[in-house]
């Protein structure tokens, strides 16, 4: 039994060892390196760091108006794609939860534009919402309404910003999708000889049904969108373009951290300070979940 | 469902057809753009080109300084050592996992999972670090080696998953005739995980094709670029004016549906799949 358990325990190594290396490289010693840095004014220009205590926390929190100025636009950003996103998804999975003809064809187009690379995407839209000679105001002409700037006037690139990254709405889509499938028929039809509405059975049979799939898709989408970099960066020319009214918080840091000046340890702060508002959204939403999730499993 | 009254049968597919043409709008709108001159492409917006030509695809290929071939090749080099390392590394730990019954793997398993929540930014630093001090910058290398180390938990979670599914027996029944375990794993799991496998594979070439942030932390010189930094940035390349105003759409249309090309022939060829695969992404988190 001894010699079993210790070829095991040799065999399991052997084999599953690299993940505890890959565990230890990758991630553990990345994050105490991180939380390291935060603490001081490391750049590439100059890798001889200095330690300056809480100096680049209370930097980010108390004076740096273009961090104020990113946290805002991603919260924006994130909490109106994430309902919309959610909402369109809902809507089609609910569309697509029909034994009709031709309903896998319509699976497949809502499906695509999520396969299509974002930096594609990115030209979808910028010439879609052209300021001058794009579809969009094009039409508004015809009907008589004056174009708007779109994505190049900062006050109306978010929204630009915001409906492009709705065009991708397939994998929230999908996983409602799954989930709605598994909803018993013989509910609607009870409901239904009851004369219950569409909207009752909505509410009473398929929310809770759903319920738990929903906070999932709540969750993701709310990460999904607070870390949201590609399309933000990719419109925004890499700089938030135009006036800072596109920077996400992933742009402000990337540029911090990968471009002209480097300063590693400042950014390495904004990662930190990141992370703990992923984790208290995080927390919040398992918290409003309590309040509408039928747990049966 | 039940039986549907033709009202809601019409109600259906007026909202299915109507929202998939919303979708397809402005992919539509690029194909036709990619079809006219320079002059139509950026003055009144006319849906239908005057002549339908292939010359902007020609030009395309013409370009200078825009080698489509060479970041197609990039990307595919990319994608291929990724995939390769994270399917042996991933799938030799998820067989540990599953195979060997020691008291630590309960504890390792969670460990691991543990790390989905970490956003990259927190890890993309120091890495950065290290390997510009090893002198990686503009080479391939960091965007693959964290792959050779199973550090893609999500994949050994999902074949983690897929294992489970095979009986126990087969395993057991291969030790008694005296197969070693790095046998019973090449010759008996392998062959049979051709679906999870596919489904990383699926997963890893969209992933790679997408991926901008490593390449534009790590490749700089515009011949080492990955498709994704190519069509990034081929406005660049004409530079005709003040920012968005004048930009070659004929052109910028082409380039970007020839970049489409790899990723709509997979989904073709293997839509079904590919839904599922993404679909359990999601659980990703």
């Amino acid at each position: 039994m001894s010699v079993r358990n210790r070829k095991d325990t040799r065999n399991f190594f052997l084999f599953s060892g690299i993940s505890i290396f890959g565990f230890l490289a990758f991630y553990v010693y990345p994050i105490f390196r991180t939380i390291f840095l935060s603490f001081t004014n490391t750049s590439i220009m100059d890798p001889l760091h200095d330690f300056v205590g809480w100096k680049n926390f209370k930097r980010a929190i108390l004076y740096d108006d273009v961090f104020h100025l990113a946290l805002k636009n991603t919260f924006k950003y994130a909490i109106f794609v994430a309902a919309l996103k959610l909402a369109l998804a809902l809507l089609a999975a609910m569309l697509l939860n029909n034994k009709i003809r031709g309903i896998g064809i319509f699976r497949a187009i809502f499906f695509l534009p999520f396969i299509i690379p974002t930096f594609a995407v990115s030209y979808v839209f910028r010439f879609f919402f052209h300021p001058a000679n794009g579809l969009v105001n094009q039409m508004l002409k015809k009907v008589g309404v004056e174009g708007i700037g779109w994505y190049a006037d900062s006050k109306t690139a978010m929204i630009t910003l915001v409906i492009s990254s709705l065009w991708g709405f397939g994998v929230p889509m999908l996983i409602f999708l799954a989930a709605l499938q598994q909803v018993p028929k013989e509910l609607y039809e009870v409901a239904n000889l009851d004369g219950a509405t569409r909207w009752q059975q909505f509410r009473v049979i398929t929310f809770p049904a759903i319920s738990a799939v929903f906070l999932f898709n709540v969750i993701l989408s709310t990460v999904d969108s607070l870390k949201s970099f590609d399309l933000a960066f990719l419109m925004g020319h890499g700089e938030g373009y135009p006036a800072n009214s596109t920077l996400l918080y992933s742009v402000y840091l990337f540029n911090q951290a990968f471009r002209n000046p480097w300063s590693l340890g400042y950014a390495s702060a904004l990662a930190l300070i990141f992370f703990v508002v992923l984790l208290v959204l995080t927390a919040i939403n398992f918290g409003l979940g309590r309040l509408y999730v039928k747990n049966e499993n | 469902m039940t039986k549907k009254s033709r009202p809601v049968t019409l109600f259906l597919y007026i909202s299915l057809i109507g929202l998939s043409i919303t979708l397809l709008l402005p992919l539509l709108s690029l194909i036709l753009t990619s079809f006219k001159t320079f002059d139509e492409s950026v003055g009144v917006y006319r849906w239908i080109p005057k002549q339908f030509n292939f010359k902007n695809y020609r030009d395309v290929f013409a370009l200078e300084n825009f080698h489509y071939w060479t970041y197609l090749r990039n990307t595919l080099t990319i994608f291929v050592f990724k995939a390769i390392g994270t399917i042996l590394t991933c799938t030799l730990t998820a067989y540990g996992l599953i195979r060997f019954d020691v008291k630590y793997r309960k504890i390792l398993f969670t460990v691991l999972l543990s790390v989905i929540l970490l956003p990259g930014e927190l890890l993309a630093i120091p890495m950065y670090q290290i390997y510009l001090s090893v002198g990686w910058f503009d080479t391939y290398y960091p965007l693959v080696t964290a792959c050779f180390f199973a550090t893609d938990v999500f994949m050994i979670f999902m074949f983690r998953q897929f294992f489970m599914s095979i009986p126990k027996e087969l395993f057991e029944a291969a030790e008694t005739d005296g197969a070693s375990e790095f046998k019973i794993y090449w010759k008996i799991l392998m062959p049979l995980s051709r679906p999870a496998i596919m489904t990383c594979l699926i997963l890893y070439f969209t992933g790679t094709y997408n991926d901008l942030y490593g390449p534009l932390l790590y490749i700089s010189t515009p011949t080492k670029w990955t498709m994704a930094q190519g069509i990034k940035s081929i406005e660049d390349i004409f530079n005709l004016g003040p920012r968005d105003y004048i930009v070659p759409w004929n052109l910028v249309s082409a380039a970007t549906l020839l970049s489409l090309i790899p990723v709509l022939i997979l989904f073709a060829f293997a839509q079904r799949q590919f839904m599922d695969s993404m679909a359990r992404t999601g659980i990703k988190g």
